[in-house]
């Protein structure tokens, strides 16, 4: 299994904070508030299809409203794999960034010294 | 969300179901994406868009929202197209280094495609120019012309002015009638004065012909007498302004300067219209111009402008032409009646307008035709050159490709299909073409003008930014790019890979394709020179052939005087012989029915000779015929006025009637003795001969000399004075024949032309075809050199070693020259035999086509093949020296 980018990752946190309310415009407004980077719906419309692919996430039909020009909606959940990888992804990570900061703080003042 | 906290302006871009997105992005989405996903996505992007109208004004939402419908399509094609794009983008990796690495080849191929594709695109504008000649009007298929054989000369789309009114009358079917003459006449506005052409029309012109205005009303426009419309560069040209509406102009009628006011001004007349002008006025004019009015029957009423019909479109024009016998009958039989005349002399006929550009029929009014081989010749070189430079190409990467087998073997091993390879040789060629289609279309704005110079069009580069044209180039670049690249692909893709890297494969030079393609070029290259040679020849003795005349300064003055009735030809005539005893300037003075028979005004008499019927033309002449037009006397007598008998019973003849009838001893014979005219009736006209003339041109050299006579009965006006002036300077004498003209008959304009210039105009076109066909013929063997150039470049690479050790062991250079030559010598003769009958069987049609040709001449056959010949042995000869000049041991040193 191939790791998940960096954004991917943070892509399926979005759906996981969202909860019920995750579709294409939230995650893309939750992500450039998160980032502060602009993000194009081409970009996460792929990154999305990629992930539903791999199955970590998957999609439900919501309705059709008006101000959606009478188009359905469709909302992403994070299935159970989804949260598996993002638990390895995390464990990885936590392991990575293990006592960083004890060791900035030694690196920091023999840069002073 | 509460709609009713949206801007009012809100819900008036809202309504349900109907998409806010802008077409072009429902369009990609569409085709992107599947039909769900198209839904909740396109449903995604409106919300966000709902979301920016709330924030932002309404023009920064749209604003934003196309600017991220773009953003979408990129990465969502990428992520589809990914692999293909990888791919191709790899195959124009190679490609590009390719052409880099091969520079000389990839020059030939890429300047040899460009050359072709550019006659092509010459090709292209020029045939729409001549198909889509007087097109352009909504109801140009509708509009027909009349046309009129008068006795037994071929038809001439003219008419006569009194045709009109019956023609309106008579036939339902018959919408709008339109009398159209054009002529030079003097305009005058303050200190401009100049001739300009001058249209006559009926008030139905704009009706019938779409020429829009600049300014003005169409409507109302030459509805009256003294009302003028110019065109956008006449108004220019004479006022200095586009829009003279209301202003005065003058223009001569008739030698009488009347005033004109400005009613109109059109727009640029295309230059595919037949009709061209530069004033129009109405065509109640033309009794002004004439100084009489047109009355009475067919055969006492000139035959000399245009007439347009507008058919009903549910009419047939068949059905209406064969009413028209009917119709002359009708309105004209008791005028045929008192001339004791048949009335099939005189047969009317419909032509269609829009045939009449590349059509027979000729018209004084309109602008000049042109033939259709023209087209095909042009056809024929452009396809010529394209198949040199597809054969070049198809040689030239055949013979690079052995330098790239391991390249193919490299990409076959790790798996690479053979439709892989072949889409990888086809897009080189289709880049390479690609690159051609770059640079042809800078060469052909290179050539347009010099092209237009020669063809007399004004074509540009705008004829081809249209679809139309686009889709052909188009078509001819991905064409051209298949069929260079389909052969290379198809035999490269189909090697083993065993073979290839056995290294015992040997492509190109040696192989039947390779042959095969350089005896094709080398027949087309021989069949064009062989070509171009004999045309050449053809067109010069057309242009240099001896008329039988002098017509160097000869003027010849047209009187206007159509019938018998009108005297002032006569009256002309003797004034200018009063001047000619006066004025040293003028050698000679003549009267004649036409030197020439453009509109076929001369007599015509059938007469019956061993059972066949043979035309005899004569044209009225008078004393100072010969004299004039210094054309020699061969036997008997000129005309003279001491001469005993009646003088309108005497003919000279020329020698082509001698040999005709088969006379022994002309002179002194009566017709009556030999032939037997067959004209209906009592009358018969049998003169007697006084003398032998040798032959010379009455007609365009496109046709014969016929028999003819030459005779000083008044059968018709004097059409003509033909002057001869003593050779320096015209113009003294041309002002004094002017004056002459005024005194005598002030009510005709003096128009006076030279033959010289009349017959440099006849030849012209001729001659400027003559030239693009040399020029071509210097394209195609510069491409067909290159290709052989490039392929013996690429044996001798080959053979490097070869030569080298040959050099050492002793081998002079003329003995390597033959080894390399050797199969090219062959070839070339196999080319010169395929190619004579081709080219025997193409000129002599060809020929077939002038009156006068020169005899094919069989030695440019073998000349062409020599100079074929010579032109490769030398291409062969420069590379061959080049190779054997090196010193051998750096050729076998480097391994």
């Amino acid at each position: 299994m191939k790791p998940l980018t960096r954004h991917e990752e943070h892509v399926l946190l979005t759906i996981l904070h969202l909860e019920d309310n995750a579709y294409l415009v939230t995650i893309k407004e939750y992500l450039e508030e998160q980032t502060s980077r602009e993000l194009s719906f081409g970009t996460l419309y792929v990154s999305l299809k990629r992930l539903e692919k791999m199955g970590y996430i998957r999609h439900l039909v919501g309705e059709a409203t008006s101000k959606r020009g009478g188009k359905a909606i469709k909302y992403y959940t994070v299935t159970k794999e989804g949260v598996r990888k993002l638990e390895k992804a995390r464990e990885v990570q936590d392991s990575m960034w293990n006592g960083f900061s004890r060791l900035a703080v030694k690196l920091k003042k023999h840069h002073e010294s | 969300m509460d709609s009713h906290a949206w801007p009012s302006n809100l819900k008036n871009i809202m309504s349900h179901n109907r998409s806010n997105l802008p077409q072009w992005g429902q369009w990609f989405l569409k085709r992107l994406l599947s039909g769900e996903d198209y839904e909740f996505f396109s449903g995604d992007l409106e919300e966000s868009l709902h979301k920016d109208l709330e924030r932002k004004g309404c023009l920064r939402a749209r604003l934003r929202l196309h600017i991220r419908l773009s953003t979408i399509i990129i990465p969502i094609l990428m992520s589809k197209l990914r692999w293909t794009v990888v791919l191709i983008a790899n195959d124009l990796k190679i490609t590009t280094r390719n052409i880099k690495k091969h520079r000389v080849f990839s020059l030939i191929n890429i300047t040899g495609l460009a050359i072709s594709l550019a006659f092509f695109i010459l090709l292209i504008s020029y045939v729409k120019d001549e198909w889509s000649y007087d097109r352009f009007h909504a109801k140009a298929s509708r509009i027909y012309m009349t046309t009129v054989e008068i006795m037994n000369n071929p038809p001439a789309a003219v008419s006569a002015p009194i045709l009109a009114e019956p023609l309106r009358a008579e036939f339902p079917e018959i919408v709008n009638v339109v009398r159209y003459w054009c002529t030079s006449q003097a305009v005058k506005v303050g200190t401009f004065i100049q001739n300009q052409d001058v249209a006559l029309a009926d008030p139905g012109f704009f009706s019938l012909f779409d020429f829009p205005f600049l300014s003005g009303l169409p409507g109302k426009a030459i509805d009256a007498p003294y009302q003028v419309v110019l065109t956008e560069e006449s108004a220019s040209r004479i006022f200095g302004t586009v829009d003279p509406v209301g202003k005065v102009l003058s223009i001569n009628m008739g030698n009488q300067p009347q005033d004109f006011m400005v009613r109109g001004v059109l727009e640029r007349i295309p230059g595919n219209s037949s009709i061209q002008f530069d004033l129009l006025v109405s065509f109640d004019h033309i009794s002004d111009i004439f100084q009489q009015e047109f009355t009475g029957g067919l055969i006492d009423t000139p035959f000399f402008h245009a007439t347009f019909l507008e058919l009903h479109p549910e009419s047939n024009p068949k059905d209406l032409k064969a009413k028209f016998p009917g119709f002359v009958d009708k309105y004209y039989g008791a005028h045929f009646q008192k001339f004791e005349m048949d009335q099939s002399s005189v047969r009317l006929g419909l032509y269609r307008f829009q045939d009449f550009h590349l059509g027979p029929m000729g018209s004084q009014s309109l602008e000049g035709q042109s033939r259709p081989l023209y087209s095909w010749i042009l056809f024929g070189i452009a396809l010529v050159v394209l198949l040199l430079a597809c054969s070049n190409y198809m040689n030239l990467s055949l013979g690079l490709s052995s330098l790239r087998l391991k390249e193919i073997g490299a990409k076959k091993v790790l798996g690479a299909g053979k439709i892989h390879l072949i889409r990888q040789f086809i897009n080189e060629s289709l880049l390479l073409s690609i690159f051609a289609v770059v640079l042809s279309s800078f060469m052909a704005v290179m050539i347009f003008p010099r092209f237009n110079q020669y063809t007399g069009k004004t074509l540009s580069i705008d004829y081809l930014i249209n679809p139309s044209s686009a889709c052909v180039l188009l078509g001819l670049l991905l064409l051209t790019g298949l069929i260079s690249g389909i052969y290379p692909a198809l035999i490269l893709s189909r090697l083993k890979i065993s073979d290839i890297f056995s290294g015992k494969l040997k492509l190109g030079g040696k192989n039947i394709l390779t042959r095969s393609l350089l005896i094709f070029q080398s027949v087309l290259t021989i069949f064009m020179v062989a070509g171009s040679l004999i045309m050449i020849k053809q067109i010069s003795y057309l242009t240099r052939e001896d008329l039988g005349y002098d017509y160097r300064n000869v003027v010849a003055v047209p009187t206007y005087s159509f019938w018998n009735n009108d005297e002032s030809g006569d009256r002309a005539l003797a004034a200018f012989q009063r001047e000619l005893e006066k004025n040293p300037e003028i050698l000679a003075v003549a009267g004649t029915s036409g030197y020439s028979t453009p509109m076929g005004y001369s007599n015509r008499t059938d007469y019956e000779f061993q059972d066949s019927l043979v035309t005899v033309a004569h044209k009225r002449v008078d004393y100072g015929f010969l004299e004039a037009l210094k054309i020699p006397l061969l036997q008997g007598k000129n005309f003279s006025r001491e001469l005993s008998s009646d003088i309108e019973d005497v003919v000279i003849v020329n020698q082509a009637l001698v040999r005709r009838f088969g006379l022994k001893d002309p002179v002194g014979k009566n017709f009556s003795e030999f032939a037997k005219d067959t004209r209906p009736g009592g009358y018969k006209y049998t003169p007697t001969i006084i003398g032998v003339i040798q032959d010379f041109h009455f007609a365009s050299l496109h046709q014969e000399i016929g028999p003819m006579m030459l005779n000083m009965r008044p059968e018709g006006p004097y059409m003509y004075i033909l002057v001869c002036l003593r050779p320096g300077n015209p113009a003294s004498a041309l002002t004094a024949m002017q004056e002459i003209w005024k005194e005598t008959i002030p009510n005709k304009p003096f128009s006076p032309v030279f033959l010289d210039d009349t017959l440099k105009s006849q030849y012209r076109r001729e001659q400027n075809w003559g030239w693009i066909t040399r020029i071509s013929t210097a394209f195609a063997v510069l491409i067909a050199g290159m290709g052989l150039f490039g392929l013996t470049a690429l044996t001798i690479s080959r053979r490097t070693k070869e030569i080298g050790i040959r050099r050492v062991l002793g081998a002079n250079i003329p003995a390597v020259l033959s080894l390399i030559s050797r199969d090219l010598i062959v070839l070339i003769l196999i080319a010169n035999a395929a190619a004579w009958p081709m080219i025997y069987w193409a000129a002599s049609n060809w020929l077939q086509s002038f009156a006068y040709r020169t005899p094919l001449a069989l030695w440019i056959f073998p000349l062409a093949g020599a100079m074929v010949l010579c032109f490769g042995m030398i291409i062969v000869c420069v590379q061959v020296m080049r190779s054997c000049l090196q010193n051998p041991a750096n050729s076998l040193r480097n391994e």
